[in-house]
């Protein structure tokens, strides 16, 4: 019963991926995927380092 | 994801190390659209391997993440026989490594389930894509349900290919 619930739950969710990513990333091979994910990856921990500059700067403007 | 995720797995190649890739950049090599921001690794519990593994990492310090500070760790090949999975943080990346996972076992169970792919001027080994929906599943875990269903989409997508 709990396994069904589980199941249908999954099956649910599966409604709502984004299949048009899914087939842009099969094009690719899987060296060229990783690539990608090195690329984001960097991308997302640029902004990240950006926010924290940003509330740093936030925190000396309050004080000042 | 550190910047140096993309040394890990050529380090530990070079070094020898027998491991097989699971988790979200398994999950990547397979078209997952998803981030992650660990490697997680399934490793040989040989005594030559664990000795190589040791070996390799040791110049990227490894360390338990998000241990207190202070927590006495030291990364030898008596720890990691004392141990079985470790969730480290290392100057290469977080990186978890596993010598068994549920619902896939441990490398030996693995490799026959496992492809070699080749990235970052290196050839290793990531479990397939049935396996690795497989484990997911096994884990039961409530955030991983919209992973699995992703996989699951991937896994469709595939066979229509």
């Amino acid at each position: 019963m709990k396994a069904t619930s589980e199941q249908a739950k999954i099956e649910s969710l599966m409604r709502d991926v984004d299949r048009t990513l899914l087939r842009e990333n099969l094009k690719l091979t899987p060296a060229q995927r990783l690539e990608k994910f090195v690329n984001v990856a960097r991308f997302t921990s640029e902004l990240r380092r950006a926010g924290e500059r940003m509330r740093r700067r936030a925190v000396q403007t309050a004080k000042a | 994801v550190s910047a140096e995720f993309q040394r890990l797995l050529p380090t530990l190649v070079k070094g020898g190390v027998d491991s097989i890739l699971v988790g979200g950049v398994a999950g990547i090599v397979h078209g997952s659209a998803r981030m992650t921001y660990d490697v997680d690794l399934v490793y040989s519990r040989s005594d030559e391997n664990i000795s190589r593994l040791v070996k390799v990492l040791a110049p990227h310090t490894p360390y338990l993440r998000d241990a207190p500070e202070g927590l006495p760790f030291t990364w030898d090949v008596k720890t990691i026989r004392s141990g079985l999975n470790f969730t480290l943080t290392t100057g290469l990346g977080d990186l978890d490594l596993f010598g068994e996972v549920i619902g896939g076992g441990s490398y030996d169970d693995l490799l026959p389930h496992s492809l070699e792919v080749e990235a970052f001027g290196v050839r290793f080994r990531c479990v397939d894509l049935p396996t690795l929906i497989h484990i997911k599943a096994a884990a039961g875990r409530a955030k991983d349900r919209e992973a699995l269903a992703e996989l699951r989409v991937l896994l469709e997508e595939q066979n229509k290919r």
